[in-house]
């Protein structure tokens, strides 16, 4: 899996790294024991503090979507049902959505309304990046 | 909050350090075979020319005149005393020019063991993680060795030169201390040199140069103002540095100090005791600035 | 002066210096300076040029002298017990320079493992391939990029318990500063390592830094953990009606606002700030925490204003 963060961003980095294991798991590039890169190379490809990588996996692991095993590695949980990961994932966009809204002064209905509408091809405008 | 600790290492040993500093003080290999070939050229032509510009007279005469040789502070001895029509030893001559290139050369040798390395920009002699005081005398120790080898060769080159064309006639009237001193006396010139460099400032040339001029003050207003202590200092060969480490060289170039085999070993141990001594001030202490 | 911000950081102290004073003439270089880096910490230390960063990453080798107060290193005095300090430490000078013009560069680190008996020669053969360090260029002949990249195998390859990295990115190109971070990376988890890294350039090491400190003018103006600042130093943003007249009920580091849209810079209890900012009347639209350069910035500017 390729694991994506913007250092930029106002999100802490331990954080983005839980996302993106989230999000390869719902989307299905990382299955039931596949192993997690080692915090090594994770560390070096992101040019990050391996105690940030080890943070984010013990969160994962907290949260029992991985576990550990020693001298191995990190393994995805088998267990673990992907609709549930898929219902935790829709979960974090709401909120990213919600909170995006809140600071544009929408509130939930309109924030629905419009979802709606570009779901149903009901928007015509071009300029989306 | 508590201390955390360093892990154990191993400490650095100073065998290694002292070749890696006599690397370091020689510089870069390849140059010095070109060095030494430079300095026998010039030495060559040194020779050969003064022997025919000034017909170089290092007459048998000046040695006859064994126990009373007048030398003046800063005079070059008995060159005073020219005998125009004497008898030419040219390898006499290149001895004592062998004597004066080393001397020159340890001078400036020291230019060479601190390149690229002033006071001012010394952080990665001194970042290392040695006594700073052993390191720095470690350095002027490596150099020194190579003053040692070089003040050697050059004195070789000569009594070798002279020996082929047969000049040697003069040379079983020199005394052991005169040979000793081509070798202790651009030691000792290396090691005063050296606290310039050791301790000095961000310019290391200006202190020689405040130095040369701070010296000649003192010697002058001293002859003039206590003119018979004056006398006194010029006059012993211990007190007299110059007479100590070069009079043997061109005043009393040769039988002269056959009687004073004692005075020679007395200056020699004064002068060293005292650039030494400075020379570990100069390592101990560190400008505050720094 | 928000006194939290000087928070003793937790955990054993690899670095820590007391009421360190260092003046040239009448220009004020460190003024009673209390750092304090922990065992283990990557400490960001940040400050504008002529802040004294330098000056202070050489008192503790010993380089140059504080006129008063300490700095111990592992619980060693920085001036009584020096060698065994700086055998402990990898140091990336402030000037591009390696003195030894002469030498090619593999002499040179030759040289240099003399006095690190255990230094790694795989590792610094692998650092000077990553690195692309040439060790037959002559020193005399390299660029300021390239002694950079010379100076960090120094520092690195004895695998030193300390590092001290002054600028290390200066003079080099992006694709190298890259990888540089990448080796730093790799260096902190293969080596148990206490970094104290000097940089303006914040952004450089913003995944790597989880200790800040921001110097100005000598003095330490804040010194805190990451996650602190993370949690606590916040951005608020939110509208107020017209004719509001309160204030958040928290010390402001800054406050800029156009119209009635307002953007505040907080330094918070770190509980939940939006229902007591909006107690106060500002609908609030977001509340983030910054990144390291972004604090830094906010820490300078609250220094200027206070």
């Amino acid at each position: 899996m390729l694991i994506n963060i913007n250092q930029a961003s106002h999100r802490p980095i331990y954080l983005q790294i839980v996302d993106e294991v989230r999000r390869a798991i719902a989307v299905g590039t990382l299955q039931a024991e596949d192993s997690l890169p080692s915090v090594r190379q994770t560390a070096v490809d992101l040019r990050i503090n391996p105690n940030t990588v080890q943070q984010a996996y013990r969160e994962l692991e907290r949260e029992g979507i991985v576990h550990v095993r020693r001298g191995r590695g990190t393994f995805v949980t088998g267990l673990r049902d992907s609709a549930d990961e898929r219902k935790e994932l829709a979960r974090s966009l709401a909120i990213t959505a919600l909170q995006e809204a809140q600071r544009h002064g929408f509130n939930l209905d309109e924030l629905i309304d419009a979802l709606r509408l570009e779901a149903a091809g009901g928007s015509t405008r071009e300029d989306q990046s | 909050m508590t201390e955390a600790s360093f892990p154990a290492v191993e400490t650095p040993t100073w065998t290694p350090i002292f070749k890696a500093q006599l690397r370091r003080t020689l510089g870069a290999r390849r140059k010095l075979g070109w060095v030494f070939l430079a300095i026998i050229v010039a030495q060559i032509v040194a020779l050969g020319s003064l022997g025919i510009v000034f017909g170089l007279h290092i007459s048998t005469e000046v040695s006859q005149d064994t126990t009373q040789a007048t030398v003046s502070p800063l005079s070059l001895g008995s060159l005073d005393e020219f005998d125009m029509g004497g008898r030419v030893d040219e390898g006499l001559a290149a001895v004592w020019l062998a004597g004066a290139a080393s001397l020159l050369l340890s001078l400036l040798w020291p230019i060479r063991v601190w390149a690229g390395e002033p006071a001012s920009r010394r952080d990665y002699h001194y970042a290392m993680p040695v006594r700073r005081s052993h390191h720095d005398l470690t350095r002027v120790l490596a150099g020194g060795v190579w003053v040692a080898v070089v003040s050697i060769s050059l004195v070789l080159v000569a009594v070798l030169t002279a020996t082929l064309f047969d000049h040697t006639s003069l040379f079983s009237r020199l005394t052991p201390w005169f040979w000793l001193n081509l070798l202790i006396a651009p030691l000792l010139v290396y090691t005063l040199a050296s606290i310039v460099y050791v301790r000095a400032s961000s310019r290391p040339s200006a202190w020689l140069w405040g130095g040369f001029w701070a010296l000649s003050l003192v010697v002058t207003t001293g002859a003039a103002v206590a003119p018979d202590l004056a006398r006194t200092f010029a006059r012993s060969p211990v007190l007299n540095p110059i007479r100590t480490l070069i009079g043997p060289l061109f005043g009393e170039i040769a039988a002269t100090t056959v009687t004073q085999g004692g005075d020679q070993i007395l200056g020699w141990l004064l002068w060293s005791t005292i650039f030494l001594a400075g020379l570990w001030i100069a390592a101990s202490t560190r400008p505050k600035r720094l | 002066m928000i006194s939290e911000l000087h928070n003793p950081l937790a955990g054993a102290a690899a670095v820590s210096t007391s009421a360190l004073c260092k003046r040239y003439g009448t220009q004020i270089a460190l003024d009673c300076l209390d750092l304090n880096v922990p065992e283990g910490a990557v400490y960001i230390l940040v400050g504008p040029n002529g802040a004294g960063k330098t000056t202070l990453l050489r008192t503790l080798l010993d380089l140059c002298r504080a006129d008063s107060g300490q700095a111990q290193l592992f619980g060693l005095s920085s001036t009584q017990d020096g060698p065994a300090v700086r055998s402990q430490i990898g140091y990336v000078p402030d000037s591009p320079d390696l003195s030894f013009t002469d030498y090619k560069v593999g002499e040179l680190l030759r040289h240099h493992s003399v006095y690190f008996p255990q230094w790694d020669s795989d590792y610094a053969k692998r650092l000077t391939t990553s690195l692309e360090v040439n060790l037959d260029s002559r020193c005399s002949t390299l660029s300021k990029g390239q002694v950079r990249r010379v100076q960090l195998v120094q520092a690195l390859a004895h695998r030193p318990a300390l590092l001290l990295l002054d600028e290390p990115t200066d003079g080099l190109d992006p694709l190298v500063r890259d990888r540089v971070m990448g080796l730093v990376a790799e260096h902190l988890d293969t080596s148990p390592t206490t970094v104290l890294i000097s940089t303006h350039l914040v952004h450089e090491v913003e995944g790597l830094g989880d200790h800040l400190g921001v110097l100005r003018n000598g003095r330490l103006i804040a010194q805190l953990e990451r996650s602190e600042l993370d949690r606590r130093l916040l951005v608020a943003r939110g509208e107020v009606s017209d004719g509001w007249d309160l204030a958040p009920p928290f010390p402001v580091l800054s406050h800029t606002h156009r119209g009635r849209e307002h953007a505040w810079t907080l330094w918070t209890d770190g509980q939940p700030i939006e229902d007591r900012l909006a107690a106060t009347g500002i609908t609030v639209r977001s509340v983030e925490s910054l990144t390291l350069e972004g604090a830094t910035r906010a820490l300078l500017a609250m220094e200027t204003s206070s």
